[in-house]
């Protein structure tokens, strides 16, 4: 049994070792191929938001390569048309809620064919990225098909289990392939898992069981940048002692021109990253999760948002901290003792350039998934009636007079899409607002001063 | 007395005859067209419409159509705002329509108010018009067409107990309308009238039923329906009724094509099986948007059809064959079944604009798709130019769009309606790279528009229905 244990332990270590990817460097273009979860666009995009703020000069570029309702068979369809086409170098490969299935799950012939179904056309797509080697693929899987949440409605028993073992073969293929993986199953169920016990409604899908809300998207992102092996890197992280003064350390940022005494204390300081803006207002169509509604069940500011500013030696009192002559906020001599994060401030002119590149996402990935649903159509409506790209009168015709399934649903966005023009209107939209983005998002030089109140 | 009733009377007279407003003209190729208004305008679906209008009914007479509405304007307003916001984009034609906001609200609520008050409100719209009046005659290049504010509905029957009705408005708007017009009359401009008509519709239509309006809601904005009915009531005022899309007619007996207007029809043959020809118009239907819009114009725009002649009137695309034998007959176009109709109907004429399954209106609805989308861009850069002329003007901040304007937008959002509704959009609009992308973008599809609006040769069959 103890060797069981310990051989269980090893192999846990070693895949750690295995499947742990680099960060993203200036260059890579990494596409997610997924389903409707990643089709919704926002975890890519959260991604990315990391990516932009938190490394300003390295220039990379994501893309959603999501079509809803897809199994890994129809991804490995949609290969050389979706990943090929975007020329990217990283392509990360994520499947499993629709290929386990939704009706019959608890039936264990039912179950053991759809394990048996995506097994096997999951070969067919790793044959092609063997083929590729242009192409690093990282496996991730999907996030957890949430059976356990109280919430009206049906659930589809088992499901989770099939997904599990959907889980297992892909994470198996990536240590045999020597292939990073993302393990967002496991790592998401345990939020579940521990969060249902204090609240039997709580799951960190938000609701429906199946799409996560703004908020898992968010833990989405996290755990990949986790994966990453960027967790606990800071935005900036400097410390200062008054009474020496003298700058202890300074980490990501850069301090200058100090002026400090026990009564207050001012400097230049200049980081080289962005605070990642958090967005607590939108969320996805049917799913009222917010992002900033995650943050109390994962430790997601902990991990990845530590702006921090400590200051030890001040005497005790209350103190001002202004940024660029603004007033950020009034703490205490022992707040800046302790260290203060300032990424968590809203009112910091950093945060501010941040949200204004968030913004500039945002509206970036609302043109993206345009595109996506013009594909939609393309893959998962045209592909079998032989109408691949066809985009004719005839073929918008045949489209539009459907009466059942998603199409009719994508019919506003595909009427114009199906023209070239339109849809390089959308690809230069996202062209200059990545540019845009990559413009404004430098850090600036800000005055910092802390003044006895 | 009696010397200066006649005096009168032959000026009245006089007016009648030698001072006259223009009468509207068509569009013509190249034409820039700017209304300039308030919020109306600012929704922009009636001279979307118009223009959407001019695509497809002048498919080789490239006009550009562009929405200088700014909510909550008068006319001192847009006079302010006049060079900067509509001479900077080198228009040909100028439409001005004010007297919605001009005429006033608060004013109204407890009473009608007396003509003192009245006097006063028209004559300070009159004061910011005059200042535009004058700039207007030194544009002698420049079309000048006045146009009279859409109705402010009195008569719109609700159930909202405590609702205030402002009557009186009406009347204001009528004499705002009155120097409006005497202005297009004394400067011989164009005088383009859609209060009065459209208070006519109204009235009309609520005797039948009195919860019917061109507004909405709230009185004042027109939705699809109204929009729609103001696009018809300018249309026409330009004369269109003149231009159909094609009419066509054909005796079967002689094999005779007896008209073609708008159109070539050739190759024409007649057998025992049925009647064949080419056609090609050099129009294309005008397709009714039949979708539900979203807010502020919520409701469906074919719901104007009611109660305006616009199919009618303005967009007729005839065919009509005469001298076949009585039956049933199924008219094919491009070999795709359109409708099956008698011998009786096909004599009088059919109008195949009205129809949505024929190809020529195919070809039409992905303009109008493509023409709602340009508008999407075009909404967005009317968010950003209203910040600028309604609320950073006033502050010397317009056009500043620095970090500390952002900030205080941000600020002002939190109290002020109207400013939030406005500042998702500038947070990207703010940056000109971006408002310079939305005009590229408008400017590619109006283009490609321009390019796929041409009309195409259809084949049309005409078979009798018992014969395969």
């Amino acid at each position: 049994m103890r060797k069981i244990l310990i051989t269980i332990f090893c192999l846990s270590q070693c895949f750690n070792l295995f499947g742990q990817i680099k960060p993203f460097k200036a260059g890579d273009k990494v596409m997610f191929l997924g389903n409707s979860i990643t089709h919704a666009g926002f975890y890519e995009s959260y991604l990315w938001l990391y990516y932009m703020t938190r490394f300003p000069n390295e220039k990379i570029a994501i893309y959603n390569g999501g079509s809803g309702g897809d199994d890994v068979g129809q991804m490995n369809d949609r290969f050389e048309d979706d990943a090929l086409r975007v020329r990217a170098n990283i392509v990360v490969l994520t499947f499993g809620m629709n290929d386990s299935g939704y009706f019959g799950t608890d039936n264990p012939e039912i179950a053991q064919k759809s394990i048996d179904k995506s097994y096997n056309r999951f070969q067919m797509i790793q044959q092609k990225f063997k083929n590729h080697p242009e192409i690093t693929p990282i496996m991730m899987t999907s996030s957890p098909y949430d059976e356990t949440q109280v919430e009206e409605g049906t659930v589809f028993k088992n499901k989770w289990n099939i997904m599990d073992q959907i889980a297992t073969f892909q994470k198996k293929a990536a240590i045999d392939n020597g292939w990073g993986v993302v393990d967002l199953f496991k790592q998401m169920s345990d939020v579940n898992f521990k969060q249902q016990k204090i609240d039997s409604t709580y799951s960190i899908l938000g609701t429906g069981r199946v799409h996560p809300g703004t908020g898992g998207h968010l833990v989405m992102a996290a755990l990949f940048l986790k994966n990453q092996g960027l967790a606990n890197k800071p935005v900036a992280k400097v410390s200062i002692d008054v009474k020496k003064n003298k700058v202890i350390s300074s980490e990501n940022a850069k301090i200058s021109v100090l002026k400090a005494s026990t009564n207050g204390l001012a400097f230049d300081y200049l980081a080289n990253s962005l605070p990642f803006p958090i967005d607590s207002v939108s969320v996805d169509w049917g799913n009222k999760q917010t992002q900033a509604s995650v943050l109390d069940v994962f430790p997601f500011t902990q991990d990845f948002n530590q702006e921090l500013l400590q200051v030890k030696g001040l005497k005790d009192g209350k103190y001002s901290l202004k940024i660029d002559n603004k007033l950020i906020g009034t703490f205490s001599a022992l707040d800046f003792n302790k260290g203060i994060n300032l990424a968590i401030l809203g009112n910091t002119p950093q945060y501010q350039q941040a949200k204004a590149i968030m913004k500039l996402n945002d509206l970036r990935a609302k043109h993206e998934f345009k595109l996506r649903e013009y594909y939609w159509v393309q893959y998962n409506y045209f592909r079998e009636k032989g109408l691949l790209f066809d985009d004719s009168q005839r073929a918008y015709n045949i489209a539009k007079s459907e009466k059942g399934g998603f199409v009719g649903s994508k019919m506003g966005v595909y009427e114009t899409a199906r023209f070239p023009e339109v849809r390089k209107i959308y690809e230069r939209d996202m062209d200059v607002l990545v540019s845009k983005i990559y413009q404004i998002n430098k850090p600036l030089n800000r005055k910092v001063e802390i003044l006895p109140n | 007395m009696k010397v200066k009733l006649t005096s009168i009377t032959a000026a009245i007279v006089l007016c009648g005859f030698i001072s006259q407003a223009q009468n509207n003209k068509p569009f013509i190729n190249g034409d820039r067209v700017t209304f300039v208004g308030n919020s109306i305008t600012e929704a922009g679906s009636y001279l979307s419409n118009i223009w959407l209008y001019y695509m497809t009914r002048f498919p080789d007479q490239k006009i550009e159509i562009i929405n200088k509405g700014i909510g909550g304007n008068v006319s001192s307003q847009m006079n302010k705002r006049f060079e900067r916001d509509v001479m900077s984009v080198k228009p040909t034609v100028v439409v001005l329509t004010f007297g919605m906001n001009d005429s006033k609200y608060f004013e109204y609520l407890d009473k009608i108010p007396d003509q003192n008050v009245v006097s006063a409100i028209v004559k300070e719209s009159k004061d910011g018009y005059d200042q535009l009046e004058s700039k207007f005659q030194k544009l002698p290049n420049v079309r000048k067409i006045l146009m009279s504010s859409s109705p402010y509905d009195e008569t719109l029957k609700k159930d909202e107990p405590g609702e205030k009705v402002l009557f009186g408005k009406t009347e204001t708007m009528r004499q705002i309308a009155n120097f409006q017009k005497q202005s297009a009359v004394q400067n011989n401009w164009i005088y383009v009238d859609l209060l009065e008509p459209m208070l006519k519709i109204q009235q009309k239509e609520q005797e039948k039923d009195p919860k019917f309006t061109l507004t909405s809601n709230d009185r004042v904005h027109p939705e699809e329906e109204g929009h729609f009915a103001m696009s018809y009531l300018f249309l026409k005022s330009q004369g269109l009724e003149k231009f159909p899309v094609a009419d066509v007619e054909i005796n079967h007996k002689t094999q005779k094509v007896i008209k073609q207007e708008n159109c070539f029809i050739t190759d024409l043959r007649s057998t025992t099986k049925g009647l064949y020809f080419s056609y090609l118009a050099k129009s294309l239907p005008f397709p009714v948007d039949t979708n539900q819009n979203k807010w502020p114009n919520a409701t469906k725009q074919s719901r104007a059809l009611k109660v305006i002649p616009f199919n009618e009137e303005l967009n007729r695309e005839i065919l009509k064959i005469t001298a076949l034998e009585k039956g049933e007959y199924s008219l094919f176009i491009d070999d795709v079944k359109i409708g099956q109709f008698s011998a009786e109907e096909m004599a009088k004429g059919i109008n195949m604009a009205e129809i949505p399954s024929t190809p020529q209106y195919h070809q039409a609805y992905s303009l109008l798709s493509l023409n709602k989308l340009r508008k999407e861009y075009e909404d967005k850069l009317r968010e950003y130019y209203w910040l600028q002329f309604s609320c950073l003007d006033d502050k010397g901040l317009a056009f500043d769009d620095s970090e500390q304007t952002f900030d205080l937008l941000t600020k002002l959002s939190k109290t002020d309606w109207a400013v939030s509704s406005k500042i998702e959009s500038y947070n990207y609009t703010r940056f000109p790279e971006i408002r310079k992308l939305w005009e590229d973008d408008m400017e590619a599809l109006v283009d490609k528009i321009y390019q796929i609006n041409k009309p195409q040769v259809h084949s049309v069959k005409v078979q009798p229905i018992n014969q395969k």
